[in-house]
């Protein structure tokens, strides 16, 4: 419980920084396909669940992005498609959940040190070790180690989503959730099937 | 279960409901984490095209979670039953004298050790002495020992409570003496049980190229391989390709702007 405590004040340290911090941070390189059109604002009913995990999420898939940017650089063929489309559909996303939460004047940019709250039970982070291990390997090893990697990732974006789906009230939130639910265990079906091409 | 929990902390952290730090309960595990290769019985249950109809696992195989010690392959959860049905079908892998196995870990906790059964014996035990697992698990096991179908428990043991998470694998252990990886080759299991629904296709492992003329718009389907300027409808609307995909459920034309153009 000590741990605990001092994980959170840490959280709270942390998080006072980051959400004051200005929009443009980290966004640069989430930026969607100028030519896709601007999410719109979700509907005004909403409880906290659907605030969690609108802010969770974003955060979640932000670390993902950072995976998969890998797998779009480094991957086979196949790998690389897959990467792509993850990429596209991920960005936007985030960009409509940012856009939502502005709309009922909550802060978009809330975000932690996912590591930080791995180890207590919180967000699952992918840690930089991981990203080292990426970035460093090549050819079907970097194939494995990414799909594997991914599939961890993907599996606790769907956490979020099956909680949402229980706990949300905002329409469009249970539906982004829904979609979340299908689109992840998908690709998470889609890492195995890659990473046990005999099978 | 973890996800209230991690709720509860985000609340806490955020300030939004302030009492919650109050009723947190003490420290549990959040570690998560399954064999996906070869693939492990909740692994294929994620797995949508391995054919094999499972609960709730399928969307969580990384959650079988229970106290240590246990030898089921559900860790003791009622909702994961399925896991302990050894006539369900389940694939089974063929393997050589030595082994890889890589775990799919969605939160990396401090393992104590990471323990492998066959038929109920240790095979094999990594000590991890309390660190945080490695960037990618994998395990070379030795299972020279054994030849035919097996079931194998893997286990990983968190160092700081008192859980486990288990992985069962069903192995064709063939070749005989050790040392040769064998190319993961599977063989079907001889009676497959029928599905749940069998008026239901059982889905492609592969992605069907769509024959699609220029110009003609095809009604959106999942498993389709689209390239850019691919034509589609759906529910009445019609679409343009952005970028080469495979469609999954839930990437909706309608949903999903950043790979289809409304025209």
């Amino acid at each position: 419980m000590k741990r605990l405590i001092l994980a959170l004040s840490a959280l709270l340290v942390l998080t006072t920084g980051c959400s004051s911090g200005a929009d443009a941070s980290g966004s640069d390189d989430a930026a969607v396909d100028p030519k896709v059109p601007t999410p719109v604002a979700a509907s005004n009913t909403y409880n906290d669940d659907d605030v969690m995990f609108l802010q969770m999420t974003i955060t979640h898939s932000k670390q993902g992005l950072e995976i998969v940017k890998f797998g779009r650089e480094k991957g086979s063929a196949e790998v690389k498609e897959f990467a792509n489309a993850i990429d596209a559909t991920e960005k936007y996303e985030v960009e409509q959940m940012k856009v939502w939460l502005k709309g009922w004047n909550k802060d978009p940019n809330a975000s932690m040190d996912p590591n930080l709250h791995a180890d207590h039970g919180g967000l699952p982070g992918t840690t930089d070790d991981v990203m080292a291990d990426l970035k460093s390997s090549t050819g079907e090893d970097f194939d494995k180690k990414f799909l594997t990697a991914l599939s961890g990732h993907q599996g606790a974006a769907l956490e979020l989503a099956l909680n949402e789906e229980k706990k949300g009230a905002n329409p469009e939130s249970k539906d982004l959730a829904k979609r979340i639910k299908e689109s992840r265990s998908e690709e998470v079906s889609q890492c195995l099937k890659m990473l046990n091409p005999q099978q | 279960m973890s996800i209230g929990r991690k709720l509860a902390i985000f609340a806490a952290a955020f300030g939004m409901t302030p009492g919650l730090l109050l009723v947190l309960p003490a420290a549990e595990a959040s570690a998560h984490g399954y064999v996906s290769s070869p693939l492990s019985r909740q692994a294929q249950c994620a797995d949508k095209s391995s054919g094999v109809k499972c609960g709730s696992i399928q969307f969580e195989p990384q959650s079988v979670e229970g106290p240590k010690g246990l030898s089921s392959c559900n860790g003791g959860l009622n909702q994961f039953a399925d896991l302990n049905d050894d006539g369900k079908g389940w694939k089974v892998t063929n393997v050589g004298g030595s082994t890889s196995f890589t775990w799919s870990l969605t939160a990396r906790h401090s393992t104590r050790d990471w323990q492998y059964f066959v038929d109920g014996k240790l095979v094999k035990k990594i000590d991890d002495g309390g660190k945080q697992p490695a960037a990618t698990v994998t395990h070379n096991i030795d299972l020279g020992g054994f030849s035919g179908k097996h079931k194998m428990l893997a286990v990983w043991n968190i160092a700081d409570t008192p859980n486990a998470f288990y992985s069962c694998v069903d192995l064709n252990i063939g070749g005989g003496g050790g040392g040769n990886p064998a190319p993961p080759a599977t063989t079907k299991p001889e009676k497959p049980k029928p599905t749940a629904s069998p008026d239901k296709p059982k889905p492609t492992s592969t992605a069907k190229p769509k024959p699609n003329k220029p110009g003609t718009a095809t009604s959106w389907a999942t498993k389709t391989k689209y390239k850019v300027g691919d034509q589609v409808t759906e529910n009445g609307k019609k679409f343009k390709c952005r970028q080469n995909h495979t469609a999954l459920p839930g990437w909706e034309p309608s949903s999903t702007p950043a790979l289809w153009q409304k025209i």
